[in-house]
């Protein structure tokens, strides 16, 4: 049958490791999980640092600490994007189970600049992209609310511009009038009636011969721009985690979520509450969204099914993980150069906002102009 | 060794394991709960699994094309074309809809042919009504069509304005010669290569308007207690490749 639904993949960001202490520790695992595993750059998660006398602890050139110690040695660039391959769940589960003790023992920490991506296999078609957008608007709340993964969330500090709600896109802007557009309109995808009319919600041409990789409309946490990237439905939400429990749970969550797309009827978006992304709501209310979705997963027979205890390991991440604190107003995409085109400003899908703040994300080009603790969370 | 099915579906699992067991030499049995091994085959059920699955036929496309909804979504995302299960308000009338999403046998299907009628049916799932030149009942061994039926018109009395063609409501099945429906091959291949499912009973419509075929369900469990020719059929397929 076609491989819908049938693979995962997932990227693990974070600052902790070089890429060069990075592909020793792969170097240390199974083959069946290193062939698995694909090494690479990030630059919204790398620094530069330079060692202390030889020793191993490692300081950020880019803070004003760094000028006043007597600092030696090359520098190096700490950062790393890992990605895995489309794999099944249970080859995710043994990959995740073996590299994410590794990273911890090989000197790996969390960090508010770190992410984890997961990716199901999904194909595309209009009926698809709709379904999978109403329940995204239902489902958005309570992903962003577990997105810090027991932590601070990562978006409070950059607003979550790698990884916008649905209900809040991006600002774009339109240079001719001067003028700042909110990329994506969700109820006007959801009235589309063909998928060339959906992706222009998010201003992007389906005829282009091949889609343009870093484009604005792929910042969503939900991201279905990657429906036409990779074939895949994106989750983007997730804070970096070291926990394989936690990453597990997660990941099958999030396949069993894209499984509901092609199951759920109107009652499962009738029995969740219309929550905002930027309201604050009671665990219990959280806790009562996850219960329908598991019972729906149930109901439907999803393959891969949460177990009880990964259950628990999603309703523990709702009591551990602080309520993030994102603002609900105008956020530039963090694509400086991009411009909206006048074809999608005249189409009216797009909603004229105010000038929007600026992201305040940090990569490896203005990382000295940030605030950046040097080692782990804060 | 044992065939799982659901409690519903017996009488033709059982029909087929006795002549396996008999005809085959090995000792079949019917089951509806999974055991720790994997079954022989599935007989449209899609319960318990494996990481040994058997592919006669595999759980997901078991659970995809058991599902009505389901069914419709995945077709949605293939170039076959297929009668397509919508909610909300239609655009045109007549619709056909279903108030049971697995059922069998025409079971909860309520012809709409306004807006009025269709009110007290607001909740449901619905498809357009399509005026199918005829329809067919296709055994679909490996990819191939093993048995061709065409669905008759049974009774004295004029057929209705918006039939519904099963045996509940008078129809009938005549066995046709696939030679004869060239259009039908290629169309059965696709439906082959993106379900991968191994053999069923597909439900085609041919959709005299658009010129073309259109699935309108398939079967994982066909019944195979009306025609002893049948049962041979599915019992050589399986056998030749399970025992």
């Amino acid at each position: 049958m076609k491989a819908i639904l049938d693979t995962v993949g997932f990227e693990i960001e974070s600052i902790g490791l070089t890429r060069n202490e990075m592909s020793a520790i792969l170097d240390t695992l199974p083959s069946s999980v290193y062939s698995m595993l694909h090494l690479d750059r990030d630059a919204s998660v790398e620094f530069n640092a330079r060692s202390i006398g030889g020793t191993s602890l490692a300081v950020s050139t880019h803070t004003t600490e760094y000028n006043r110690l007597p600092i030696t040695g090359r520098s190096s660039t700490y950062g790393y994007e890992l990605i895995s391959s489309p794999v099944s769940i249970s080859t995710a589960e043994n990959i995740l189970w073996n590299l994410l003790p590794k990273l911890q023992s090989g000197g790996d920490f969390t960090h508010e600049r770190a992410a984890f991506h997961v990716h199901v296999g999904f194909g595309c078609s209009i009926k698809i992209l709709k379904r999978a957008m109403m329940l995204g608007l239902k489902v958005d709340p309570l992903l962003f609310r577990i997105a810090g993964m027991g932590r601070k969330f990562r978006g409070e500090s950059n607003h979550s511009i790698y990884a916008r709600p649905l209900s809040n896109g991006p600002s774009v802007y339109h240079s001719s009038s001067s003028t700042y557009y909110r990329m994506l309109d969700p109820q006007k995808a959801i009235a589309s009636s063909t998928i060339r009319e959906f992706f222009n919600c998010y201003a992007i041409s389906v005829d282009n011969s091949s889609p343009v990789r870093y484009h604005p409309a792929r910042y969503f946490a939900w991201n279905l721009y990657s429906l036409l990237l990779h074939g895949t439905i994106e989750f983007r939400h997730f804070n970096q985690t070291l926990s394989p429990t936690l990453a597990i749970s997660v990941v099958k969550f999030c396949r069993a979520l894209a499984e509901l797309i092609m199951y759920y009827d109107e009652s499962l978006l009738d029995a969740i509450p219309d929550m905002s992304v930027f309201e604050k709501y009671s665990d219990d209310d959280y806790i009562r969204v996850l219960d329908t979705l598991i019972a729906h997963m149930k109901m439907n027979d999803v393959s891969d099914p949460l177990n009880a205890k990964e259950i628990d390991v999603m309703y523990k991440n709702i009591y551990d993980t602080p309520h993030h604190k994102l603002v609900e107003h105008n956020t530039l995409t963090h694509n400086r150069d991009y411009r909206l085109s006048s074809e999608y400003v005249n189409s009216g899908l797009f909603t004229k906002v105010g000038r929007p703040s600026p992201a305040g994300n940090i990569d490896i080009h203005n990382i000295g102009q940030g605030r950046f603790s040097i080692i782990g969370d804060e | 060794m044992y065939i799982l099915t659901l409690p519903s579906l017996t009488n033709s699992a059982r029909l087929l394991a006795g002549k396996l067991t008999v005809e085959g030499g090995k000792r079949i049995e019917v089951l509806s709960s999974p055991q720790r091994e994997p079954p022989l085959v599935r007989w449209g059920c899609s319960h318990g699994e494996y990481s040994n699955d058997t592919r006669y036929n595999s759980r997901k496309a078991i659970r995809t094309c058991g599902n009505k909804t389901a069914f419709s979504n995945f077709l949605s995302m293939t170039d076959i074309s297929y009668v397509e299960m919508n909610s909300g308000n239609p655009e045109r009338f007549p619709i056909v809809v279903r108030t049971v999403l697995n059922g069998n046998s025409g079971d909860g299907i309520v012809i709409c042919k306004n807006m009025n009628e269709f009110l007290p049916y607001r909740k449901y799932q619905w498809s357009y009504f399509y005026n199918f030149d005829y329809e067919l009942g296709v055994h679909i061994l490996g990819g191939r069509i093993e048995k061709l039926f065409k669905k008759v018109w049974n009774r004295d009395t004029p057929e209705p304005d918006y039939p519904i063609r099963n045996m509940d409501k008078g129809y009938g099945f005549r066995r046709v010669n696939p030679i004869s429906f060239k259009k039908l091959h290629p169309y059965v291949q696709s439906i082959y290569d993106e379900f991968g499912i191994e053999f069923c009973r597909a439900d085609i419509g041919w959709d005299i308007s658009n010129r073309c075929y259109r699935v309108i369900e398939v079967n994982t469990a066909p019944s195979l207690s009306n025609n002893e020719d049948t049962l041979g059929t599915y019992f050589e397929f399986l056998k030749d490749r399970l025992l």
